[in-house]
């Protein structure tokens, strides 16, 4: 089986507090990995270093073949892939067609590749009668598009996606699962974390849950499927803490 | 708000600040300490000092000189005070209402707190101590009908600081909008400056020679003069800004009345100041920002009322678009560093903060010009060697302004620097980009005011010549020194504004510690015009232009080091890019 992500003792440390202990992660070529885990269970930290934005402290991580400790090799590497970060690294001052000219250009494209990608772009994310708005104008839902927009215009082989349904209303959410559908339909590796565990179930096709910043279950959906619910499965290899009849008696 | 409420928001207050110095380390401790002890020693400076004042200086002195005295000392203040309000110009209270609306508490009290805490501020620092300390002296000289002073003096101080208080506000609901955000910052800005620099513009512009050679005890004698003509009355009757001066100038003359109605008005119009801030803080908070119209939040699909563009319209065929500026080929430069060149061109011109940058060393060069070559005559009067330095000096000057900038090109990025740290693009070329990306803010501005030069003063052609030379040999040896600090030492810039934000003391100690051997930087372009006055000392014919010909050897140097810089510089980035994008995109709490 072909990797598209392969992690061998990922790690990361903030101070005394270990975000990440020795993560191996698998991701097969051509999958819809969704990345689980509650809040501060290290998903973030994980996806920052797969895509480059934080050096690991230990570890190793392989993305589409390539080793990212060698930096020549992971900014090649970056040619093949595409991330929407959950802090969306947008320019504030420019508008939607000039970013998207701006990352193509970036990318080495042709200007009429850039020009007819931007515009379909543009159409699909419903941000074509925005052409006066700056980003920073832009709502959250718009901006989220647009950062897809900007990962989708080079044509990556991978996709990055952190929380990207996050703060999405329903008729945007129903779009970015189209798109990401078309995707997957041609051959794209997504990488998906989210706190959605509904979303995660209808679209992915292998899950991974990250607890305390260890895998604690990689399986494919399928299987999961077959045994339960996702959330049920969530919930038993997370640990939930029940609430306890004694306690809180007072808000009766 | 009862008592436990207000001790609980003080340790609120408390454990934040505290908080934010343990995060500064124990040098921004240290400098915090040092920070709130030379606010202590300023207040007892003022005290003493204008004690002493009060008592010997206007212990018996005329109705007439107590006047100027005292709206002087008024307009003084209010001169430190709009500044310090220019830096603090976007709201930034102590405690955020807005966290607080839910809680059971009453916000007046929360208000009055953060209007109380708005006072801790260098100007009022030495202002009211040093008011209240006067008007003691005075007291100690002239008898307990000074004593007046104290009120109209605490009047006048927090009339000022309410309605200004109350602006901040007006201005914060305003600035919702993102777009006008930028014109007010920028409009607002422009204004205080140019009202700090007005009078001293219009003293060396328009009565330059005259002022110049009667000194300022003719320009004394000018102002007493105006003060004794009806219209300077009125004004100091109808003006609330001129009661403070009018007030001790009738104590005087023992006339008690108007010291006492001056600071009635004052308290007053402070009570009507701090209701009306009140209540708009109110309104913002609770998001009535448009005067009864509530702002409608951005179109979540980005279908907005606007009407279809001629572009959009079924059945029309769209027209040939017109190229955008991000689009553009820059001759000689690779097309990824050419479009970062662009694409960070542009987002710079859109911001607030470009503009103000590229206007506060034009406005400080004309009063510097101003002050320095009033007129031609005067600047005749400057020795030659003086005037072949003036290019070269003043291009120093003018990138001094631009050091903020150029030292710090991924802070002015903020979250957009992770686009940059994602992209497959080699290092070096970000670097070129940004590079020029800045090249037409430094150079451009300079350029004009080195053509323009020969116009306002006699400074000799060849030497402006060789300016428009050392101009990119400077700016090429800036931008090496600016690689070398944006990569090394890189901090958070405010939005809209040049603040730093949690910037380490270290970083702060070290940069102050450029800016200030920035002269040494300069050194190599400082190298022809001294090697001219050299040639000129020793009797070499003045035919030769040593100045010109000599920046063009240096321009060459600049231009070789930079391109050695480049590679090295570049890998430089690739290692600590992940620490400047957590730098850059430090999240402020």
């Amino acid at each position: 089986m072909s990797l598209a992500i392969e992690t061998t003792q990922l790690a990361r440390q903030f101070g005394n507090t270990l975000a990440v202990d020795g993560l191996n992660l698998r991701v097969p070529k051509g999958c819809f990995y969704g990345f689980l885990g509650p809040n501060g269970a290290g998903k973030s930290t994980t996806i920052k270093m797969l895509t480059g934005l934080l050096a690991p402290t230990g570890g190793s991580i392989r993305i589409l073949g390539g080793e990212m400790s060698d930096p020549d090799v992971a900014r090649e590497t970056r040619r093949r892939i595409g991330v929407v970060p959950e802090h969306l690294g947008l320019y504030d001052n420019l508008t939607a067609r000039e970013y998207l000219t701006f990352i193509g250009r970036m990318y080495l494209m042709p200007r009429d590749v850039i020009q007819d990608r931007t515009q379909q772009l543009l159409e699909v994310m419903g941000l074509q009668n925005e052409e006066k708005k700056l980003t920073l104008e832009f709502s959250h839902g718009m901006k989220k598009k647009l950062a897809l927009a900007g990962a989708l215009l080079p044509n990556p082989e991978m996709l990055f996606l952190d929380e990207p349904f996050e703060g999405v209303d329903a008729v945007s959410s129903r779009l970015l699962r189209d798109v990401l559908k078309r995707c997957i339909s041609h051959g794209v590796t997504l990488f998906l974390t989210s706190h959605v565990l509904e979303i995660v179930e209808k679209l992915c096709t292998e899950v991974g849950i990250i607890a305390r910043g260890r895998l604690v279950m990689q399986e494919p959906m399928d299987q999961i499927r077959a045994s339960g619910s996702l959330e049920e499965r969530f919930l038993s290899a997370v640990g939930s803490d029940h609430l306890e009849a004694q306690k809180l008696s007072w808000l009766e | 708000m009862n008592w436990q409420q207000l001790r609980a928001i003080l340790w609120l207050r408390s454990r934040l600040s505290w908080n934010q110095l343990r995060k500064g380390g124990p040098l921004g401790f240290v400098m915090a300490v040092l920070g709130v002890v030379s606010g202590y020693m300023m207040a007892l400076g003022a005290s003493i000092g204008g004690f002493l004042a009060g008592w010997h200086l206007l212990g018996n002195a005329s109705s007439s000189t107590l006047l100027i005295t005292w709206d002087t000392l008024s307009f003084l203040f209010l001169f430190l005070w709009l500044m310090g309000l220019l830096a603090e110009l976007q709201r930034s209270e102590s405690l955020d209402m807005g966290r607080l609306l839910h809680l059971p508490i009453h916000l007046s009290q929360v208000f009055l707190f953060n209007y109380a805490a708005s006072h801790l501020t260098p100007s009022l620092l030495m202002a009211a101590p040093g008011m209240v300390a006067i008007a003691l002296g005075m007291t100690v000289a002239r008898g307990p009908s000074f004593l007046l002073v104290i009120p109209l003096a605490v009047g006048f101080l927090l009339m000022i600081t309410a309605w200004t208080y109350c602006l901040r506000g007006w201005l914060a609901a305003l600035m919702v909008n993102q777009r006008r955000k930028r014109s007010i910052l920028v409009g607002v800005t422009v204004a205080i400056v140019l009202l700090g620099q007005g009078p001293n513009l219009y003293m060396n512009l328009s009565r330059g020679g005259s002022q110049r050679h009667g000194g300022p005890g003719r320009a004394a004698g000018d102002f007493t003069q105006w003060l004794h003509t009806p219209g300077a009355s009125a004004a100091h009757r109808y003006l609330p800004l001129l009661w403070l001066g009018q007030g001790v100038a009738s104590l005087g003359e023992e006339n008690l009345l108007p010291a006492l109605l001056g600071a009635a008005g004052c308290w007053t119009l402070a009570g009507l100041g701090l209701r009306r801030a009140y209540r708009s803080a109110l309104r913002f908070y609770t998001g009535d920002t448009g005067a009864g119209r509530v702002t409608a939040p951005p179109a979540e699909t980005g279908e907005t009322a606007r009407p279809a563009s001629p572009e959009t319209e079924p059945g029309r065929t769209p027209g040939p678009r017109k190229p955008l500026l991000v689009e553009w080929e820059l001759p000689w430069v690779p097309p990824d560093a050419g479009g970062l060149a662009l694409a960070s061109f542009r987002s710079m011109w859109r911001a607030p903060e470009m503009k103000l940058l590229l206007l506060s060393p034009l406005l400080m060069l004309m009063v510097f010009c101003a002050a320095l070559f009033g007129s031609r005559t005067s600047a005749r009067a400057l020795p030659p060697e003086f005037l072949t330095l003036i290019p070269t000096a003043l291009i120093m000057f003018l990138f001094l302004g631009m050091t903020q900038l150029l030292l710090n090109q991924f802070g002015l990025d903020r979250n957009a620097f992770r686009s940059l740290v994602l992209l497959p693009t080699p290092r070096d070329r970000l670097l070129l980009g940004k590079n020029l990306a800045f090249a037409p803010y430094a150079l451009v501005p300079a350029a004009l005011v080195l053509a323009s030069l020969p116009l306002l003063i006699p400074v000799p052609l060849e030497s402006c010549l060789a300016g428009l030379i050392q101009l990119p040999s400077l700016y090429l040896i800036v931008c090496i020194l600016g690689n070398v600090c944006s990569i090394g030492v890189p901090f958070r810039v405010n939005p809209g504004s040049m603040k730093p934000t949690k910037q380490s003391a270290g970083t702060m100690l070290l940069l102050a510690g450029i800016h200030l051997g920035f002269p040494l930087v300069c050194i190599p372009i400082f190298i022809p015009p001294a090697a001219e006055l050299l040639a000129r000392h020793f009797g070499f014919p003045p035919l030769v232009p040593v100045n010109l010909l000599l920046s063009i050897p240096v321009l060459a140097a600049a231009i070789l080091a930079y391109r050695a810089t480049l590679p090295p510089l570049g890998r430089w980035l690739q290692r600590r890019e992940k620490e400047v994008l957590i730098r850059v995109t430090h999240e402020v709490e």
